[in-house]
């Protein structure tokens, strides 16, 4: 089958590209440090227009790399939300087609009520926008396929500006069951899973939100 | 693994079964009566042995009380309180997820089933232990993926465990 992946170069991107390449598949895997930048929108096009025939669309990279508004490049500051204008895209263009399939990550933070963390504002909102633009396509149930995969913390870059003390699974983890999802996509499709890492977190998200001083 | 499965006699949860003792691990079948307040009760006696509780059983409530399955899930939830390395898989049935209007099944399977979903996603919504997954899916369909799907999330419920599961038939796919 043919995959198109966002953020293939790291973490979660990175693990499923390897393993459906090693699995035999094509892999059309597009990163900012490749010179892709999702919030570009002439890049969106070109991946959309290079990949209409593929089968999976594993829209993994979220656009906006740090959730501080003050470190963010101009261009990102315009409310630019590079995942959900891609999800958007490939969703139009395989209107009604049912053998096409979108596994999007999502993040478990859009069922936390932690928006007084403004450190986090941004990224809760656009996951949220992109889990609310799914929706709105598996109701109408027409296609394509798409599973909302949210998932708690993991060790990848984007998790370094959380405090250490925060769980972090392995990336290798939640790939896995990716993989496991792409590979029996004709049986089975989970409109929506949420993923996290066992145990959860020592403390509620108020008390983390005190100690930290962000309330 | 030690899996306690609150039934064995369909055909998922017979396959289920086959497949975790082939996986090598311990299975226990409560086959619990889920209209007997007793049998109900009864099943408490498996928790401190077990690492999983399989809640994959459905039956109508014949009374008002909550319905059997809700009551397995209470036992369990209560026993296992802050307890981070014992899950609890919910198998509950689509219609919870399903609008009244939409729905044109039985209204009490409907209704108990939403009673249930809304009693556990509140649990899931803490950040303490027993983990807790609840699975939405049609139990008389795709018992080979549903087996495979299960296996794999046991398998590795040591590092990553789903809340949520929402297990669709692709569209499109034929029945």
């Amino acid at each position: 089958m043919k995959i198109v992946i966002t953020g293939h170069k790291t973490g979660l991107g990175e693990y499923v590209s390897d393993a459906m390449i090693a699995q035999g598949h094509t892999v059309n895997g597009y990163s900012r440090s490749t010179g892709y930048d999702i919030n570009d929108a002439d890049v969106r096009d070109a991946i959309l227009l290079e990949n209409i025939d593929a089968d999976v669309f594993f829209n993994n990279a979220y656009g906006r790399m740090h959730v501080d508004f003050d470190d963010m490049p101009d261009h990102w500051k315009r409310g630019e939300n590079g995942q959900l204008k891609l999800l958007e895209q490939f969703c139009d263009a395989w209107k009604g087609r049912t053998d096409k399939y979108i596994l999007h990550s999502g993040s478990k933070i859009v069922y936390k009520n932690i928006q007084k963390i403004k450190q986090v504002k941004t990224y809760r909102i656009d996951k949220m926008d992109c889990s609310a633009l799914i929706k709105t396509y598996i109701d109408a149930g027409l296609g394509p396929n798409i599973c909302d995969f949210s998932m708690g913390m993991f060790d990848t870059p984007m998790a370094d500006v959380w405090p250490d003390y925060f769980i972090r699974g392995k990336v290798e983890d939640y790939g896995k069951t990716m993989v496991m999802f792409i590979n029996n996509k004709e049986t089975i499709w989970p409109k929506e899973a949420v993923f996290d890492n066992p145990g959860r977190v020592e403390f509620g998200p108020l008390e983390l939100a005190k100690r930290e001083g962000w309330v | 693994m030690k899996i306690l499965m609150i039934d064995d006699t369909t055909t998922l949860n017979m396959a289920l079964k086959d497949a975790f003792i082939q996986k090598g691990w311990t299975v226990t079948v409560a086959n619990t009566d889920l209209n007997d307040s007793q049998s109900i009760l009864d099943t408490e006696k498996y928790a401190d042995d077990v690492d999983i509780c399989l809640n994959n059983m459905y039956t109508p409530s014949n009374t008002q009380e909550k319905h059997g399955q809700a009551r397995i899930s209470d036992i369990f939830l209560d026993k296992w309180d802050l307890n981070s390395v014992k899950y609890i898989i919910n198998m509950i049935d689509m219609s919870a997820l399903i609008n009244a209007e939409d729905y044109k099944g039985d209204k009490q399977v409907r209704l108990d089933n939403v009673m249930f979903n809304a009693m556990t996603t509140v649990f899931n919504a803490r950040a303490e232990g027993p983990n807790v997954c609840n699975a939405y899916m049609d139990r008389d369909s795709m018992i080979e993926a549903h087996v495979k799907l299960f296996c794999h999330v046991i398998e590795n419920c040591i590092t990553v465990w789903p809340s949520q599961l929402v297990l669709n038939k692709p569209l499109g796919a034929v029945a």
